[in-house]
């Protein structure tokens, strides 16, 4: 039989290791970023999503024992111009009413250099699934860590733009996704 | 025909900006009801784009316009026209100068404060004037509206009354604008 002081260690030590083991990180909403660049007439411009919930769980000591699970809210959409957020909602674009959501949760994790990784999974716009690569950065402090990533991508491989739109570049095919999210540890 | 204007006559370079500018803005008027009424598509942003082209045009034509109504003096009005059709003559001119300012750069604040851009027939990039802000947008939509009421009543003003003096007047109010017209020039024909 352990001694209670001796047991009650062991037991913050189990509690702790676990809590570590997890490596679940939250969001800090105001500092981080999701979104994308696209092209207008030529033209790029930026736009963020304000609402999206992003579940990490990630060690870069423990590359297997961890997991992306973002959850986009399509409705947030913000590139600073009203009347192009409303547009992008529509049902040649993103068909906000009919998909509200968009996900991406990561099948595979690997280290791409010193600090650099990328996140594999599976990507979901509109119902349509596809596999996703994201390469990025991890960079670690005490109280929290940096994760910026960035991946191109066609809007065609998600239906976004149908009709006309599918074949006038006048806005443009390529889309770049940006991540940039500023993480504290889960207690 | 001569370039600079003469005491009677407008000259060629007068004359020429004249119906360059009032032929784009008939198209104008045309091309941008074209665009607002048109239902959201690729064709809907190149009549924009078009109209926006056109728009900076005029606003530049004016500019140069302007510089040379200053340079280059006006033909006297009509010598026994009564003081108050000389005044409305006046005044109904200078507000035509100034729609022809107002309205593409009321339309450079909307573009602008709608947060799209600016690319003068695909080639050359504007910058905006204004913030992004859609209250902006909203009243400048309204004003360069308004304008387009404003400058449709003056342009029937202004065709009216080029017609009243041909027609009714018979003096050379008109014909001294129309091209390669030298009736009442003083200066001999080149």
């Amino acid at each position: 039989m352990m001694s209670a002081p001796r047991a009650a260690t062991a037991l913050i030590f189990i509690l702790v290791n676990a809590a570590a083991a997890a490596s679940d990180w939250i969001v800090i909403k105001n500092r981080s970023q999701l979104g994308f660049v696209a092209t207008y007439d030529g033209v790029g411009f930026t736009a963020r999503f304000e609402n999206f919930d992003a579940g990490i769980r990630f060690d870069p000591k423990q590359l297997e024992t961890g997991r992306f699970d973002v959850v986009v809210d399509i409705s947030s959409v913000n590139s600073d111009s009203a009347d192009r957020d409303q547009g992008m909602l529509e049902p040649e674009w993103f068909d906000m009413k009919q998909f509200p959501k968009a996900r991406f949760v990561s099948t595979d994790l690997r280290r791409t250099g010193a600090g650099t990784f990328a996140v594999a999974g599976r990507l979901t716009i509109k119902n349509i699934t596809r596999d996703f690569v994201l390469p990025f950065e991890w960079s670690e402090s005490v109280t929290g860590a940096r994760l910026q990533g960035k991946a191109d991508t066609r809007r065609t491989d998600f239906e976004i733009g149908t009709g006309d739109w599918k074949t006038d570049p006048i806005i443009g095919f390529e889309v770049k996704i940006l991540v940039d999210l500023y993480l504290e540890r889960k207690h | 025909m001569t370039l600079r204007n003469s005491d009677h006559s407008w000259g060629g370079i007068a004359k020429v900006l004249h119906w360059l500018i009032a032929a784009m803005i008939l198209g104008m008027f045309v091309l941008g009801w074209i665009a607002v009424n048109y239902p959201m598509s690729p064709t809907k942003i190149k009549l924009f784009t078009w109209h926006k082209s056109f728009g900076i045009t005029i606003l530049m034509l004016a500019l140069l316009r302007m510089a040379w109504r200053f340079l280059d003096p006006p033909p006297a009005s009509s010598a026994h026209a009564p003081v108050w059709e000389r005044q409305l003559a006046r005044t109904s001119h200078a507000l035509l100068y100034l729609a022809m300012i107002a309205m593409p750069v009321s339309g450079w604040i909307i573009n602008s404060a709608a947060n799209f851009p600016l690319k003068l027939f695909g080639l050359i990039r504007l910058p905006d004037i204004v913030p992004a802000d859609k209250t902006l947008q909203t009243q400048a939509e309204f004003v360069h509206l308004s304008l387009f009421w404003i400058l449709v009543a003056l342009l029937i003003l202004h065709v009216g009354a080029a017609l009243w003096h041909h027609i009714v007047r018979r003096d050379d109010i008109l014909t001294r604008m129309l091209p390669g017209t030298t009736r009442g020039a003083k200066e001999p024909v080149e």
